[in-house]
């Protein structure tokens, strides 16, 4: 792997081509006049078969494609809600994404409200555009998250916690209390549990864990527990 | 001949509420900046294709006068070329610089400065840039870098020098004090050598730190 390489703007990517295989670059790359790949962000250089990118430490979320987030409900109009998701403009979101939605059935849906949305349209010339509904129009899991508490992390750590090697949470729930979390790539976690105290506990634990390594996350998890039972 | 002393230091992500910010230091002089971005946009500012960048400048006390406006316009120009304005179309990054200690060069330590603010804030850059302000004693024809008031004062010449990352280029050059064409491309390589030797490496140090620490 390429994990330590720490790439800065305008520096080159030098990558061997495989025969026939097609080259795909992602966040943080860019191809220059002379076909050359050349960084424009800085952060780790990542690869996973053909895809290469730059794993980046950005707090700023720039919208795109299939991406779920929350959003706070701004205002409201006759079909849409204006929805911010952190991004540079307001996202829309149709009173018709939601399931069973119809003309006549609108979603209950208030100004301040919290939203776990999929990001339908995520283009730079476009407003980004959000769903609150699967393909087949189920709701699975997307719409209103009502009461629990929302706090913001950096978009790195969103993406750690989401992706599927990541044990922290698994570890985590299977020690305390039933709670549930619902995190945004946008970098904003929701989360509802029984007691404030446990609110507390995740928010310090989720928050503390940005500057914990992968390798030493199953030290961390024991020494959050003895803490936790402290608490108690 | 060379005789250089300066003392530079450098803190990304010193702020929480900013996308990203840095602070640097050199010698007595020290700034601190903030940049917000890409962002949301004034209808004013709006451009269809490409980001509009803007820059504030804070002085330590009182108002912005004529000179700050030249300095924010100056390190505006400098800004808008590096930034890759095109990949976010219809936003706003915003710069802002905050004077926290002023004992001259605060043209290089705010460019410097931005520089890592904005690495840190993980806007599109073409390259990196680094900055070093020098100054030229005559009789003695040598160069002090990062010159206090008084040594500029008394040199024959002084100015700041920007160089990109990639080819070491001069991106832009702001001198005083009266030279000739020699005395120019003495200076300016000198500046080169020293963006190349402690500048850029210093960058790529705090960089490296901050991704290797997970």
């Amino acid at each position: 792997m390429l994990e330590s390489i720490v790439a800065l703007p305008g520096d080159e990517i030098e990558i061997r081509r495989k025969e026939g295989k097609e080259l795909v670059i992602g966040p943080g790359l860019r191809k220059d006049n002379q076909n050359t790949i050349v960084s424009m962000k800085c952060g780790l250089l990542k690869k996973k078969e053909n895809f290469f990118w730059l794993e980046s430490h950005q707090k700023r979320y720039v919208p795109s494609r299939n991406e779920y987030v929350i959003g706070i409900a701004v205002t409201k109009s006759a079909e849409t809600i204006k929805i911010d998701i952190g991004s540079s403009e307001y996202a829309s979101l149709s009173f018709l994404a939601f399931e069973n939605a119809t003309k006549r059935n609108k979603p209950n849906v208030e100004i301040g409200d919290l939203l776990y949305c999929r990001v339908l349209t995520g283009n730079k010339d476009m407003e980004p555009e959000l769903v609150c509904i699967d393909a087949a129009g189920k709701a699975s899991g997307l719409g209103v998250l009502k009461d629990g508490f929302m706090f913001k992390i950096n978009l790195e750590l969103a993406r750690r916690l989401l992706s599927g090697s990541n044990q922290f949470l698994r570890e985590l729930s299977k020690n305390i209390p039933p709670f549930e979390i619902t995190i945004g790539m946008n970098g904003r976690i929701w989360i509802k549990t029984s007691s404030c105290k446990q609110t507390i506990f995740l928010f310090q634990a989720i928050n503390q864990y940005s500057n914990v390594s992968e390798s030493d996350t199953e030290n961390f998890i024991k020494n959050l527990l003895k803490d936790y039972s402290d608490w108690e | 001949m060379l005789f250089d002393s300066s003392n530079l230091e450098a803190e990304l992500g010193c702020l929480t509420k900013p996308d990203g910010s840095a602070k640097f230091t050199i010698n007595d002089t020290v700034q601190l900046c903030g940049v917000y971005g890409p962002g949301e946009v004034k209808l004013m500012k709006e451009i269809a294709e490409r980001a509009s960048v803007s820059v504030v400048y804070k002085p330590r006390v009182g108002l912005n006068t004529n000179r700050e406006k030249v300095f924010e316009y100056t390190l505006r120009s400098i800004l808008d070329g590096i930034i890759i304005t095109s990949l976010h179309p219809r936003t706003a990054i915003n710069v802002i610089i905050q004077e926290v200690q002023n004992d001259s060069n605060y043209l290089a330590c705010s460019l410097n400065c931005a520089c890592l603010a904005l690495l840190d804030a993980n806007i599109p850059l073409k390259y990196t840039f680094a900055s070093v302000s020098c100054a030229l004693i005559e009789n003695e024809n040598r160069i002090i870098y990062f010159p206090n008031a008084k040594q500029e004062k008394e040199s024959l010449m002084s100015g700041t020098f920007v160089f990109d990352s990639v080819d070491k280029d001069l991106i832009s050059v702001n001198t005083s004090g009266v030279f000739d064409q020699d005395q120019f491309n003495f200076i300016l390589n000198n500046a080169r050598q020293y963006a190349i030797d402690k500048i850029f490496p210093l960058f790529n140090k705090l960089i490296n730190q901050q991704y290797n620490k997970n």
